[in-house]
């Protein structure tokens, strides 16, 4: 070797590791607790220009749509859907009209797996804002003196799942506004203990898919900014993320539904994303148990109990779905209707109608008391991060 | 190649001092890149975490340094050290109405183990603060958690 060729290649060595490593721009971002009663992360390269403004028309956004889909909002197109009596037309804004749309676009698709008339059932359960503290509301002659101690009545639960018929929900415009109108059917009338009828009406929650929807107006709004790297992520249930930091794929935790010592990572996978939607619905944030049994916020339409938690169940189904590829929409809306259908509909479902899409379930075997992540994922794209959980390839 | 090139490689030395050099240098380069790779892996972790009652500060918890109390919250803050460190924010007089994080210093991670805030405590099934990211809320106590510093916005968590 000629003296000066280790000196050299040492030069050159350095040159090409600085030249793979250089700073590529770290990750910053914005922060609100403002919408949706969560948090919504806005996370870009730093050194992007004009992100305030941007975030600001974020917070705007959040803010009409948040307004028009909330249940609480006074004057807001979903609220007063809700309040209006059946058979009744009510005039809903753009974003309401939009969303109801898809929500039953959707609805057709899952056989109604997914349906956002179960508002009453929500409430019946104990799922709305009046009872997570974000906010107040008058209580009802179907509340519980303690929720986490007895069920429903029965009554109650057998009339509200007869009003959760979305298809004979009507959307229409006329002049350039947008009407919805609720089915004459749908009304019930309900003996209380003390001998009172009170008459109830179809309610809907788009809580879910007003999320999605949220998410997919930000990332028209940060692509038209001209962002290419970075994130959005609304609650943790819906999100889209760009390129990452470098430019290329982003590794996102998909939350471990059952942390204990048993599983005690806070994820129990890791999936590689860029530029997609996802979205997840799962049984282990918004619950209570009652005699071991786990009640939680996502409510089967078809038998009026959460999921997971009808009276035969011994705990077994699927504990968490997360859908990447869709719009967070249609995402949020999947997601919801996977836990509904159970593991082995929610299969023939992804089989037949997802192979565009990546999905990881979670399912709990009450029986074998085991854990079974099913997943279409490639493997350079999907990695584990718990032991004791069977991987089955879709 | 030609016959002498071949015959100069096979008898020079190996570890002649200019060869060496490189050796070492390319030994440098690996282990660094092993240890980049490892420690970036895991993202920088939280300093310690903050508390907000609204737009105001309860206090800060710095894991290295310990307690810093907001003004108006002397009276409504204690800190038990042991095994885990157990934060408690009270919000009456009576010290009836509190919520209780646990902070395990060594890991970094904070989570909310008690409250009295609703029957149901939904705060308490929030993911903890782990790594310098998360945030942990109480929505009746209108209480927020989280984490200082750290590689807050890096890798987002679904679910």
């Amino acid at each position: 070797m000629k003296a000066k060729s280790p000196v050299k290649f040492i030069l050159l060595f350095a040159a090409a590791t600085c030249s793979a490593c250089s700073p590529t721009g770290q990750l910053i971002g914005y922060r609100s607790y403002d919408h949706f009663n969560t948090e919504a992360t806005w996370a870009f390269v730093s050194g992007s220009e004009g992100a305030e403004e941007t975030w600001n028309a974020i917070k705007e956004t959040l803010d009409r749509i948040e307004y028009s889909l909330s249940t609480e909002s006074e004057g807001g197109s979903v609220a007063r859907f809700n309040a209006c009596e059946a058979g009744e037309t009510v005039e809903i804004d753009a974003i309401a009209y939009d969303v109801l749309a898809q929500a039953k676009s959707y609805y057709e698709k899952t056989s109604g797996a997914y349906n956002p008339a179960v508002g009453l059932l929500v409430d019946l359960w104990g799922f709305t804002p009046r009872f997570t503290g974000a906010s107040g509301g008058a209580a009802q002659p179907y509340d519980r003196e303690d929720e986490t101690q007895r069920l429903p009545d029965e009554k109650y639960l057998t009339a509200f799942t007869a009003l959760t018929d979305f298809s004979g929900v009507e959307l229409f415009e006329r002049d350039g506004k947008y009407y919805a109108k609720k089915p004459e059917s749908a009304r019930a009338v309900v003996c209380d203990a003390e001998g009172r009828e009170t008459e109830y009406t179809m309610r809907l929650n788009l809580g879910g898919i007003g999320k999605g929807y949220a998410v997919d107006e930000t990332e028209k709004l940060v692509r038209a900014a001209g962002y290419e790297r970075g994130y959005f992520n609304l609650g943790g249930s819906s999100m889209f993320v760009l390129n990452g930091e470098d430019g290329g794929a982003q590794e996102i935790g998909i939350l471990n539904p059952r942390p204990s010592e048993r599983f005690p990572t806070q994820t129990y996978a890791t999936v590689r994303e860029e530029n997609a939607s996802l979205s997840s619905s799962g049984d282990y944030q918004l619950y209570y148990e009652i005699d071991g049994k786990r009640y939680c916020h996502i409510v089967n339409p078809f038998t009026g109990y959460p999921v997971n938690a009808e009276p035969q169940n011994d705990g077994s189904g699927l504990l968490t779905a997360s859908v990447f590829g869709l719009s967070a929409a249609e995402g949020d809306a999947v997601t919801t209707a996977l836990l509904v259908m159970g593991r082995d509909d929610a299969l023939s479902y992804i089989a037949e109608n997802l192979s565009g899409a990546r999905v990881s379930l979670v399912y709990y075997d009450g029986a074998a008391d085991s854990y079974t992540v099913y997943t279409n994922y490639s493997d350079d794209r999907f990695s584990l991060n718990v032991s004791g959980m069977e991987v089955v390839k879709l | 190649m030609p016959l002498d090139t071949l015959e100069k490689i096979r008898t020079r030395k190996p570890f002649a001092p200019l060869d060496l050099l490189v050796y070492l240098f390319l030994a440098v380069a690996i282990v660094t890149a092993i240890v980049a790779l490892a420690v970036g892996a895991r993202g920088e972790r939280a300093r310690g975490i903050e508390l907000f009652a609204g737009e105001e500060c309860v206090c800060t918890f710095s894991f290295s340094d310990g307690l810093t109390v907001g003004s108006g919250w002397e009276d409504s803050v204690t800190v038990q050290t042991g095994e885990t460190t157990v934060l408690t924010v009270y919000f009456d007089e009576a010290r009836s109405e509190y919520n209780r994080l646990e902070i395990d210093l060594s890991e970094g991670t904070v989570v909310m183990a008690d409250a009295t805030c609703s029957r149901r405590r939904d705060c308490t099934h929030m993911a903890p603060i782990r790594g310098g990211r998360g945030v942990i809320v109480c929505l009746p106590h209108d209480l927020k958690v989280m984490a200082i510093g750290g590689d807050e916005f890096a890798n987002p968590v679904l679910g």
